[in-house]
């Protein structure tokens, strides 16, 4: 009986070993132009590249260990603390700019990506990453907007974030659930800089989405369900949401409000900790070109910024007409903000929620 | 049991078991909808059947979730079972101790243990992977198991063990003649709960998986935000069916042998 | 005796060591991180603070943690209620128990966010339980189910029913007839005889599977996800988004911790109002 039962310990010790062991044998690739065998790469859940994945193992040779997260924060977690040595990782905008301040990113050799002048030029030096002093870290993957997403069978074409508030919609609305997001809304309605939120400007803001509260029927990020089925009739979400649910009901349009709405840029990015830079940079080259990005955007409603790919797009992809919605010049993107800023947006926020 | 008791228990029962099966039924219809925002009716198809089979992602996170569950289910049986056997049968220094540290895992939120292991791998520099899920989802539910196990023990009449070591029977003999047949429904049932759990759980997969080793749970989370696809539907609708086939072909087995 | 005691603890080594190993070490962690100061990136700074402490004692804390356990303890009678007659059927049925068994647990092998999903279909505005009252007259207009305390209750219930169920069949299963029998033998109706034998021979089955109900009601996320549109939210939502939307694991540990010794009080009150004999079974 003993001497079973230590078979078992030791049993369930070796698995424990096993999973430390292999922690330490992979010493670092010099970074020679030769292509690795795997590449990891973490992107976005949802964005359907699959079968891009799938052209590149074929041509290369290369295996793609794919894997996905569904916010910022959580991929930060998971670089940060889980030891995985990605090779490419997908963060929005100001997390760019974040990452790049922290030392996480690796500069990239443009000479192994040509065909990064297929990107729109507005999207190649942008502030985050505005590559002054020849340093770039990263290659817009696919953008979008933040504005109103609406039923046109069940209200009239909003102009304003102010329309939210119409209590002619009273239970039908959604805004985004996320604190940043959200309050940023409720900043640009008040006419604040969106990127410059205090204690003053956030108390108004708070009291402004108290008393949207009537109005609400939830907080989300993927209102896309909702507003298909009408139960919501008008959101301040993305619009490649609202373009994945004008697939599925053309009632719903969207529009950029004319207090400017966001707009963000998710990046193909290489962590310092990669091993085999060369291989993520030739993955990123062939993601950029324009027959394979036009491919991309079949799986995904989200906006190009690869202009040579829209030149191959169908004309059913091109004319979803929320995927390239007018963006006015006042739109904004996202700063990365001190450390007090945010946790004082998150406090606001559970306030907002909590009433 | 009187006829009337009994009858009223019939109908109370099929409407518990409507109240689970009805959330099943529009799972599997929406499996043949036509949209890929699965709330409303639009039409029928077999796309997602034939989109899962080509879908390597998935493929991939429910083999990882297969994996996981077995070995944890396992393990958990195990431990759970040796250590009701010996919490329910002796008293002993430390006991206190022992029983408290096993209610820990039943009192503390999954997420805690999650973010624990995640902190404990990074400062160990241990790369996630699938070897990394299996320590949390045993820690969860070996409790269980051996919760389980105890109280099948106590309703145990001790006195069969003893009617057998005075026939001659020695300790091993004895345990896995009349021991273990007696206790067997409950590992049983430790085990199907263990299996449950970790076949679903996502917080503790989810903070500890690393690239290409996420479980299925955590592939499907990862989609809310775009949208989770019918495939899943699908997938889901594949299992059961499947899940149906072991369990008749398993409770065939079984009546035969009974008799 | 002594040679029992050894094999007692052999019999025991095996868990405790993975315990220790993969909880009580990880959790310590945990505990140190919830009196740390956060960087505000989700990093450490090792410096003695209770300002997390006094975050999460808030009103907004609080209060969620409140409305948390009103919910799971709702969902966990409810459980108790429908489960004890299923346990009791299945537990007495002639023949099929297995697969009466087996089909309780069926649903519980697809996902569970797939499943609230299905529940997502079924009481929205234009789902099908709307339409069906509405066909036959029932109301004339949807009534508002989805993205309320209703829907969270019933999802509670749905995910945690099988908890409750498992451990009271496996009591009622293993009840000793002859129990029943003397007590009918000396006269005492069906009613007392529930009442006074089988209810508290099957008790431990119910402190068990009320446990196992309450515990991850408490915690559970996903099903304030799905049916409560985020404007309800459970204590399991905001401890995961200390952790992963505002990055301060400082809070998240506090609030961990919070909860966990919220529940163990809970636990430790439920079983003081159980009799000594049950006592022992869980301690």
């Amino acid at each position: 009986m003993k001497k079973f039962i230590w078979l078992i310990t030791f049993g369930v010790l070796l698995i424990g070993l096993s999973a430390c062991g292999s922690a330490d044998d992979a010493t670092a690739d010099s970074g020679d132009e030769e292509l690795a065998d795997e590449l990891y790469f973490f992107n976005w859940g949802g964005y359907g590249d699959e079968a891009i994945i799938k052209d590149f193992e074929e041509k290369y040779g290369v295996k793609v260990i794919y894997d996905t997260f569904s916010s910022n924060q959580e991929m930060l977690t998971k670089l940060n603390k889980a030891n995985v040595p990605y090779d490419i990782v997908v963060p929005t905008d100001y997390i760019v700019e974040r990452m790049i301040k922290q030392g996480l990113l690796a500069e990239l050799d443009m000479d192994n990506i040509p065909n990064f002048k297929n990107i729109e030029e507005k999207f190649q030096k942008p502030e985050y990453d505005p590559g002054t002093d020849g340093k770039k870290y990263s290659v817009p993957y696919m953008y979008g907007t933040e504005g109103i997403a609406y039923n046109e069978t069940k209200v009239e074409k909003p102009t304003s974030y102010e329309d939210l508030w119409n209590p002619k919609y009273k239970g039908h609305v959604t805004i985004q659930n996320d604190s940043r997001e959200s309050l940023t809304m409720a900043l640009q309605k008040l006419g604040y800089d969106a990127n410059k939120p205090n204690e003053k400007n956030l108390k108004e803001a708070k009291q402004a989405l108290i008393d949207l509260n009537p109005n609400i029927l939830k907080y989300s990020s993927e209102p896309d369900a909702d507003l298909v089925n009408g139960t919501a009739w008008i959101s301040h979400t993305y619009n490649d949401s609202a373009a994945r649910a004008y697939k599925e009901n053309p009632n719903i349009k969207f529009v950029m409000p004319e207090e400017g709405g966001t707009i963000w840029v998710d990046n193909l990015v290489i962590p310092k900790t990669s091993k085999q830079k060369y291989t993520a940079e030739v993955f990123i080259n062939f993601v950029l070109s324009a027959k394979v990005s036009a491919k991309l955007s079949e799986n995904t409603p989200s906006s190009n910024p690869n202009e040579a790919a829209k030149e191959l797009m169908s004309g059913e992809l091109k004319n979803n007409p929320n995927s390239y919605p007018s963006i006015p010049e006042s739109a904004v993107y996202y700063k990365d903000l001190k450390p007090e800023q945010l946790q004082m947006m998150n406090r606001t926020w559970q306030e907002v929620r909590a009433k | 049991m009187r006829v009337k008791t009994k009858r009223i228990l019939f109908v109370y029962s099929m409407l518990v078991f409507l109240f689970f099966y009805i959330p099943m039924i529009v799972l599997m219809i929406f499996s043949f909808n036509d949209s890929k925002l699965g709330t409303v009716w639009t039409g029928f198809t077999f796309d997602w059947y034939f989109k899962l089979i080509h879908d390597e992602q998935i493929i991939n996170a429910l083999k990882n979730s297969i994996i996981v569950t077995m070995i944890t289910t396992l393990i958990a049986s195990i431990l759970g079972t040796l250590a009701a056997l010996a919490i329910h049968r002796y008293k002993f220094f430390g006991k206190q101790v022992v029983n408290f540290l096993f209610y820990i895992p039943v009192v503390i939120p999954d997420i805690v243990v999650g973010v624990a292991l995640l902190a404990i791998y990074g400062w160990l520099h241990v790369t996630l992977g699938v070897p990394t899920v299996i320590p949390g989802h045993v820690v969860i539910t070996t409790s269980y198991v051996m919760l389980v196990v105890v109280a099948r023990l106590y309703g145990f009449d001790s006195s069969l063990e003893e009617a057998a070591k005075d026939l001659g029977a020695n300790s091993w003999q004895t345990f896995w003649k009349v021991t273990f047949p007696l206790i067997f429904p409950g590992v049983l049932a430790g085990a199907l709960m263990a299996f449950t759990i970790s076949l679903d759980e996502f917080v503790i997969a989810f903070f500890n998986t690393g690239p290409g080793s996420g479980t299925l749970p955590v592939l499907i989370y990862s989609m809310v935000r775009k949208g989770v696809s019918p495939e899943i539907n699908a997938l889901s609708t594949i299992m059961i069916f499947f899940i149906v086939i072991m369990v008749l072909v398993v409770g065939k087995r079984m009546t035969q042998t009974k008799k | 005796m002594i040679k029992n005691i050894k094999l007692a603890y052999s019999l025991l080594s095996p868990s405790m060591l993975w315990l220790l190993l993969f909880l009580v070490i990880p959790v310590a962690m945990i505990v140190v991180i919830s009196f740390t100061v956060s960087d505000g990136y989700g990093g450490t700074i090792y410096e003695f603070s209770l300002s997390s402490y006094k975050l999460a004692f808030s009103s907004f804390y609080l209060k969620i943690i409140w409305q948390s356990v009103l919910w799971a303890f709702a969902a966990s009678v409810i459980c108790l209620v429908m489960a004890y007659p299923f346990a009791y059927f299945i537990a007495r049925v002639d023949k099929g128990k297995n697969i009466l068994l087996f089909l309780v647990m069926i649903p519980f092998w697809s996902n569970l966010v797939v499943r609230l999903y299905s529940w997502n279909a079924l009481l929205n505005d234009g789902g099908v339980i709307n339409n069906i009252l509405m066909h036959f007259g029932i109301i004339s207009e949807p009534v508002k189910m989805l993205y309320t305390s209703f829907a969270i209750i019933v999802g509670l219930v749905y995910g945690f029913l099988p908890f409750m169920i498992l451990p009271i069949y496996s009591s009622i299963e293993q009840l000793d007839k002859s129990y029943l029998e003397a007590a009918e033998d000396l006269g005492a109706n069906p009613v007392k005889t529930f009442f006074r034998v089988t209810l508290p021979l099957t008790l431990p089955g119910i402190i068990a599977g009320f446990i196992m109900t309450f515990v991850p009601a408490i915690s559970v996320f996903v099903v304030a996800d799905l049916l409560g549109g985020n404007k309800l939210v459970m204590v399991g939502n905001v401890i995961r988004d200390s952790f992963l939307v505002e990055m301060n694991w400082q809070l998240g540990a506090a609030l961990s911790i919070l909860l966990m010794v919220l529940v163990l009080l809970s636990v430790l009150l439920f079983m003081k109002f159980t009799s000594s004999k049950d006592k022992k079974f869980l301690f």
